[in-house]
């Protein structure tokens, strides 16, 4: 990072911001102190309902506090400059002063859909009082050019890709040469690449002396970020005044109790993630999806959001989807829900083969068969929650008609908020309307609820409670699928399906290589080559060269040591582990013996030169795998000593 | 698509230029809405001034007499003496006589013939429909205009039957319009002219026995006109001959310049109507408009736009929709405004000046398509530019109120125990008040206005009714001479269908004042003093009693004369050949002033004593068990072939059916007129419906894909749609069914004081309200349709992208 902050150019003092939801207050913000400095990437995460697009849209002036002040000190040498108290600004002060010093990008873009692009990065001027009709013409046009979308200048936005749009609302936002550009999840809805060059942007920006203030969840762009903010419910947890980057280590320890640690405690992994075993679940297959592509196409082109998506998923469990904004996670649940159409390939759901029905016909098929929960609650606004929940039985007539209401107030007592049955959902909390929305997922006793990011818009304690109450729902027997960008969640699942570029990332590389970036663990999941592995048979032979990196799939497997007749017992690896690690990191050749165990074992083996470019692309796990390796060699020699001894 | 375009104008406006361009449909909704309105007052105004300016006009062009007189026979060397008159510009004198005819195979109808010397004369010029207007030897021309059609054409072959009883065919030439016949006058036959040559040759007498006089100067001053002919009568009186009768109009004011009124007025009405209706309808749609733009507002906001920016995009947004819809509406309300003029003139028999656009017309038309919407939209846009970008940009809206009282809280609770799906629909109907409010009160209004329609049918047919009566049975004869009442009656019961028969005697007297001077000319029917066919409803003082002498029942008409005659006062009244008498008033009934001269009912032996015919009549009104035309018309040719075997010369056989179904087409004409109204009303009112419902549906994308996850079928989704269509219509006809009943005063008011002169007593009739009730059924469901429809296809992937 070149562009070092020299001064402050906007500071947030005290910054409260409340919101009434249910009647009850909801802090969004609780005193954020934040100084912003000329010329910084400030990176702000926090999971979904932390408060990070409210704390943006108080920066950029778009939501109005409830106390608190921020003061603009505009882009010059800051003794010339009077402050300029934004909290006090009205409508049109605020929209004349962003239009000539702050730009602004949002996660949905925000075009004008009917002026072209070259039109719609002339727009600020024209508003803000600067446009010239050559100049201003010839401006947006270099600045489509320094995004790289010149060519499509004359396009309007429809006829241009989510990346394509996203480069022109930061061209817009450039346009009247503002000092600071908000942006609010800009990579939100983009695949990988196109994510990364979204950020190459700002880091340019940024070395341009522009400062660049993002939000966003994806905690893997913290190591861009000049500085690094956290917010957890309203609370900026990291001091807002020169707070330090973190490194990409403090990254994955945020994320994870420590990368060295996560890999000696993978062997335990495997045997958490087993089900309660007071419910077994079902053999039978909830769901079954087969070679199924989902490609969406438009003026702007093919987009594929599904590739060959091949999977199983079995009744009882509860399951997360997980995978970045733009990766196919709820184009995959809409698969599963019925509420797409898969490109090529089968679906079968509670084996049936929802897509040979009419639309309507799977509308009333998903109600009795589907439980379906929104990020959004997505009550009716005009039923109470009581009425809401009686609803799906009245349209699927199920339940007899005089045993709808007893049934629903049961349903609603069982999520904990019979109390609020005939309050209208405006008039209950979000954490209660997404409570109800659940009892009406329930509603017609179906077999397997889905759930599209069900806490994405609560705060912490209630989606605690959410997710308490989904686990609850599979002790009794049902399925919970929910799809979700939150890692922590998948913790508390059963099973984890991780999707990257509309591709399932095979789960053992999920969990033997987690600092991998999707991306990278998708390309892991392209090279890695299957291996079956009979009982007690020998994977490797202590001294012979080692040409793959193995991970284990299923299984396990014994890691022993030989000198001469003696065998010394080094490990036992089960699923989500790996070996091979230490040999292609210190010389190529087995320290150990390697043998399946009494049951066999499934290996996806990573060819050499594959395995050394992963790690050449991820310094996290470089660095931990060889921390790893010397830890296994250290514990080799004290074991393959005390043998002896 | 690369729409490079050049930088002629800025950013905003290209983007005003593209909302506008860009979403059709939105742009032909928009429009369509201010067109209905300025369409609607273009026609209005330019129909109201075409009939304003050409009604008279075109009446005064044909000329017609000032003075018509009704005298025993005379030459044309009386008419060459009556045009030295003082104050007498030109005199014409005709033979008019009543015959029956027919075309080969049709049954007879009565004919006036109107026997002319030439056709030189300026009085009275008439318009050639087809053929000619001057009919040549053997030959008629006949008079057509919307109530007198007698179905034959140029070329027809056709039979006359003279009073002699001879038989002659002549061939029609022509087809002529004549205005001045076109008057009210329930027991107008049919006309034809033809040349006294023609006559001579059928050996029928060339005499003329009708004399057309116009006078000097002001054709349009009434007392000028009167003098003359009282001259006139001088003039006559002094050849010896008898005047029995003399008809005074003005020769530029046409007599049915009430009708002509009426309309206008009823125009004025329905004008402000739409107007308001109109005003509603685009209220919505800009509201609706400026929601679906919100978004963008607050992107504009966002990067600098502020608030007298973004309303003056959309005002001048609004302005191009004004403009586009002023320009459809001005040349389609100019030829609609003139054809519907076209319309009601042609009914009258009047003929108008050539189509011509109407600059107050256009004025207003143009206020209306600018300053209406852009008042409508002011509060929209006003409050769209005020908006937080915050509140813009989340699709936040504050609006929606689910809180209700009274009568929908019970109606709603009482639906929650069976059916969420029609409460959902009840609950909707609800949610956006305001919008709710405008859709109500258009579609309301348009009710209540299609029920007035039928109450002032009713009303009017009321009226017909009791006016009828004065003047018909169910078939009226009328013989060549006066014969003995028991013969006649006698010979006419013995045809089978007849059942009762009463001879009617009549005189046309005068009223004097004590200077002797004529107050008012009086029409004197004569019925049986036991009639079954008068049941008139008095609104002072009684019947005639048996036998009583120079005792009256007289029209409230008389009142413009006497404004405080009751019964028991007296009267002078001269018969024609008696001496002045004093007549007691023992009875008033309402009449029509709409058709002149007061008219009294006195004892039939009396009057017929006072023609020196006593118990003798040449009228019979006829009771028969014939009720409908077709019936009556072949009850007519019965008699007519029993009275010739019996060897009486029947000069005129009229069914009452079809005077009245003549007779009724004037009123059955103002009522399409009024329903055409109505029924633009109502497409203004549907088209509000549509467009509420397609917001609703717009509006509630999510929430339809919410209920299509749950397990809403098709049909679920577009039951729901459809059911608050239903319910807003239920609704509206409810309300309507109550406010027709002051509209329906208010237009009975208008058409009474117009069209009738006098009070239009209402007659409330339930068809209307059944036919609004099955309309606006059909109307809701057809207004839900296409957005329940549009609902119903919405897919959930679709939906959810709609955020």
């Amino acid at each position: 990072m070149t562009g070092k902050p020299h001064k402050i150019i906007l500071e947030v003092q005290n910054v409260v911001k409340n919101y009434s939801s249910g009647g009850t207050l909801f802090t969004a913000l609780n005193q954020v102190n934040i100084d912003i400095q000329q010329g910084e990437f400030l990176g702000i995460t926090g999971k979904s309902g932390a408060g990070k697009t409210t704390l943006l849209n108080v920066i950029s002036g778009v939501t109005d506090l409830t106390t608190g002040s921020i003061f603009f000190h505009g882009g010059g040498d800051p003794s010339s400059h009077t402050p300029v108290p934004i909290h006090e600004l009205n409508e049109d002060q605020l929209a004349l002063w962003r239009g000539q010093n702050v730009g602004v990008v949002y996660q949905s873009f925000e075009l004008m859909p009917t002026l072209s692009l070259v039109e719609n990065v002339m727009l600020p001027p024209d508003l803000s009082g600067t446009y010239q009709s050559q100049t201003t013409n010839q401006r947006a046009l270099e600045l489509l050019d320094i995004v790289g979308i010149a060519d499509h200048a004359h396009k309007i936005p429809a006829h241009i890709s989510g990346g394509q749009k996203q480069r022109v609302a930061i061209a817009r936002a450039m346009v009247n040469n503002p000092s600071i550009i908000i942006a609010d999840e800009p990579t939100g809805s983009l695949d990988s690449l196109t994510a990364e060059t979204i950020i190459q942007i700002f880091e340019q920006l940024v070395e341009q002396g522009k400062t660049v203030v993002m939000v966003t969840h994806d905690e893997s762009f913290i190591p861009r970020f000049s500085r690094w903010l956290q917010i957890k419910d309203g609370l900026v947890t990291i001091p807002a005044k020169n707070g330090p980057k973190p490194s990409q280590q403090e990254v994955a320890e945020s994320r994870f109790s420590g990368p060295v640690q996560i890999y000696l405690e993978a062997a335990n992994a495997s045997a958490k993630k087993q089900p309660d075993p007071a419910v077994q679940p079902l053999n039978a297959p909830a769901v079954v999806l087969r070679d199924v592509d989902k490609v969406y196409e438009n003026a702007a082109g093919k987009f594929v959001a599904l590739k060959k998506i091949n999977l199983q998923l079995n009744y009882g469990r509860f399951i997360s989807i997980v995978g970045k904004s733009g990766s196919g996670k709820s184009t995959l649940l809409n698969m599963i829900t019925g509420i797409d159409h898969p490109t090529l390939g089968e679906v079968a759901v509670a084996n049936e083969h929802i897509y040979q029905m009419s639309e309507s016909k799977r509308a009333q098929w998903r109600g009795r068969n589907l439980g379906v929960v929104f990020q959004f609650f997505q009550l009716l606004p005009m039923l109470t929650l009581l009425e809401n929940v009686m609803l799906p039985m009245d349209y699927c007539n199920v339940y007899p008609k005089r045993e709808r209401r007893s049934r629903a107030v049961e349903l609603l007592d069982l999520v904990g908020v019979a109390d609020q049955a005939d309050k209208l959902p405006t008039s209950v909390s979000n954490g209660q309307q997404q409570s109800a929305a659940i009892a009406r997922a329930l509603a017609t006793d179906p077999s397997i609820i889905v759930a599209d990011e069900p806490t994405g818009n609560l705060d912490s304690r209630s989606a605690d409670n959410i997710l308490n109450l989904f686990r609850g729902l599979t002790q009794r027997g049902k399925t919970v699928l929910i799809v979700t960008h939150d890692h922590s969640i998948t913790q508390r699942t059963d099973q984890t399906i991780t999707i990257a570029d509309g591709e399932i990332i095979d789960p053992t590389i999920v969990q033997a290589m987690p600092f991998l970036s999707h991306g990278q663990m998708l390309e892991a999941t392209h090279q890695v080559e299957k291996q079956k592995v009979a009982p007690r048979e020998t994977i490797l032979h202590q001294g012979n060269a080692v040409e793959y990196f193995y991970m284990i799939a299923s299984g396990g497997v014994e890691i022993k040591t030989s000198h001469g007749r003696n065998e010394t017992w080094l490990a036992s690896l089960g699923p989500g582990q790996f070996f091979g690690e230490t040999e292609l990191l210190n010389g190529g050749h087995a320290i150990a013996l390697v043998q399946s165990d009494e049951q066999g074992v499934e290996l996806l083996r990573l060819p050499k030169q594959s395995f050394f470019n992963l790690i050449d692309s991820s310094t996290l796990t470089h660095q931990t795998l060889n921390e790893l390796a010397a830890i296994r060699r250290a514990e080799n020699i004290e074991k393959t000593g005390a043998a002896r001894l | 698509m690369n729409v490079k375009r050049k930088n002629l104008l800025r950013p905003r406006w290209v983007k005003v230029l593209l909302d506008l361009w860009g979403n059709k449909a939105r742009t032909l909704l928009v429009v369509a809405s201010i067109t209905v309105g300025v369409f609607a007052i273009g026609m209005i105004i330019s129909s109201y001034i075409v009939l304003k300016e050409d009604f008279n006009y075109g009446y005064a062009i044909a000329n017609p007499p000032n003075i018509e007189i009704w005298t025993d026979p005379f030459d044309k060397h009386m008419v060459a003496a009556i045009e030295k008159v003082p104050s007498v510009e030109e005199a014409k004198g005709a033979n008019i006589t009543s015959v029956r005819t027919r075309r080969d195979g049709d049954a007879w109808q009565t004919l006036d013939l109107v026997g002319v010397s030439n056709f030189s004369s300026n009085i009275n010029r008439v318009t050639t429909i087809e053929g000619t207007s001057m009919a040549g030897l053997e030959e008629i021309v006949v008079s057509q205009d919307w109530l007198h059609v007698t179905g034959y054409h140029v070329g027809d072959q056709i039979e006359l039957k003279f009073q002699d009883g001879s038989k002659h065919k002549v061939t029609v030439t022509g087809l002529i319009k004549d205005q001045t016949k076109s008057k009210p006058n329930p027991g107008a036959s049919n006309y034809a002219t033809i040349t006294l040559k023609t006559l001579d040759r059928f050996g029928q007498s060339t005499d003329f026995n009708r004399l057309y006089v116009n006078v000097d100067g002001d054709g349009g001053n009434l007392t000028s006109i009167a003098e003359v002919a009282a001259k006139v009568k001088d003039q006559l009186k002094k050849s010896g001959r008898s005047v029995y009768r003399i008809e005074e109009t003005s020769s530029t004011v046409s007599p049915l310049e009430s009708l002509s009124l009426t309309v206008m007025n009823v125009l004025l009405i329905l004008g402000v109507l739409t107007t308001i209706l109109s005003s509603t309808l685009i209220i919505n749609m800009l509201n609706s408009l400026l929601m679906q733009q919100m978004r963008q507002i607050g992107v504009m906001k966002l990067v600098g736009g502020r608030s007298y920016q973004v309303m003056g995009m959309y005002l001048v947004l609004i302005i191009c929709y004004g403009l586009i819809a002023l320009i459809l509406a001005v040349p389609l309300g100019a030829i609609a405004g003139y054809q519907l003029a076209h319309f009601i003139a042609s009914t009258a028999g009047a003929s108008l000046q050539a189509f011509r656009v109407i600059p107050l017309a256009v004025f207003v038309q143009t206020l209306m398509a600018f300053l209406i919407p852009l008042a409508a939209s002011y509060v929209p846009v006003h409050s769209g530019a005020k908006i937080s970008v915050q509140q813009a940009i989340s699709n936040v809206r504050t609006n929606e109120i689910f809180s209700s009282g009274g009568v929908i809280k019970i109606i709603t609770q009482w639906l929650s125990q069976f059916s969420r799906p029609i409460l959902i629909s009840v609950r909707n109907t609800f949610r956006k008040k305001g919008r709710l409010l405008l859709t109500l009160f258009t579609l309301t209004m348009a009710g209540a206005v299609f029920m007035a329609v039928f109450n002032i049918r009713g009303s009017l047919e009321g009226v017909l009714d009791q006016l009828l009566q004065h003047f018909m049975g169910d078939v009226t004869l009328q013989l060549r001479r006066e014969y003995r009442v028991n013969n006649i009656r006698q010979t006419l019961l013995e045809v089978p269908g007849v059942i009762g028969v009463e001879a009617w005697s009549a005189a046309g007297g005068e009223v004097w004042d004590q200077n002797r001077h004529v107050v008012t000319r009086l029409s004197i029917s004569a019925p049986p003093q036991d009639t079954k066919l008068l049941k008139l409803d008095l609104t002072a003082g009684r019947w005639l009693l048996p036998n009583e002498d120079r005792a009256i029942v007289i029209s409230d008409t008389i009142h413009k004369y006497y404004p405080n005659l009751q019964p028991g006062d007296h009267l002078t009244i001269k018969l024609p050949g008696r001496h002045e008498e004093t007549w007691t008033v023992v009875g008033i009934f309402p009449f029509l002033s709409l058709f002149g001269d007061p008219i009294a009912y006195a004892n039939y032996d009396f009057i017929s004593e006072q023609s020196f015919t006593p118990d003798q009549a040449t009228s019979y009104r006829i009771i028969s068990n014939a009720g409908d035309a077709s019936s009556q018309e072949a009850l007519i040719q019965r008699i007519e072939k029993h009275l010739a075997d019996q060897k009486y010369q029947a000069v005129k056989l009229q069914s009452g059916s079809a005077i009245r179904k003549t007779a009724s087409s004037a009123i059955d004409t103002l009522i399409v007129f009024l329903l055409i109204m109505a029924i633009l009303i109502a497409v203004v009112g549907s088209l509000g419906l549509t467009g509420m419902m397609s917001m609703n549906v717009m509006e509630r994308t999510r929430e339809i894909g919410v209920m299509r996850t749950i397990g809403a079928s098709d049909g679920a989704i577009m039951q729901s749609v459809i059911t608050e269509g239903l319910i807003i219509g239920l609704i509206t006809w409810v309300i309507s069914v109550g406010l027709s009943f002051p509209i329906s005063s208010m237009l009975a008011t208008v058409i009474g004081k117009t069209l009738l002169e006098s009070d239009l007593p209402l007659n409330i009739t339930p068809v209307g309200i059944l036919l609004w009730l099955a309309l606006v059924v059909i109307l809701s469901v057809v207004a839900s349709v296409l957005p329940a429809r549009n609902a119903a296809r919405l897919t959930i992937n679709e939906v959810l992208a709609y955020e």
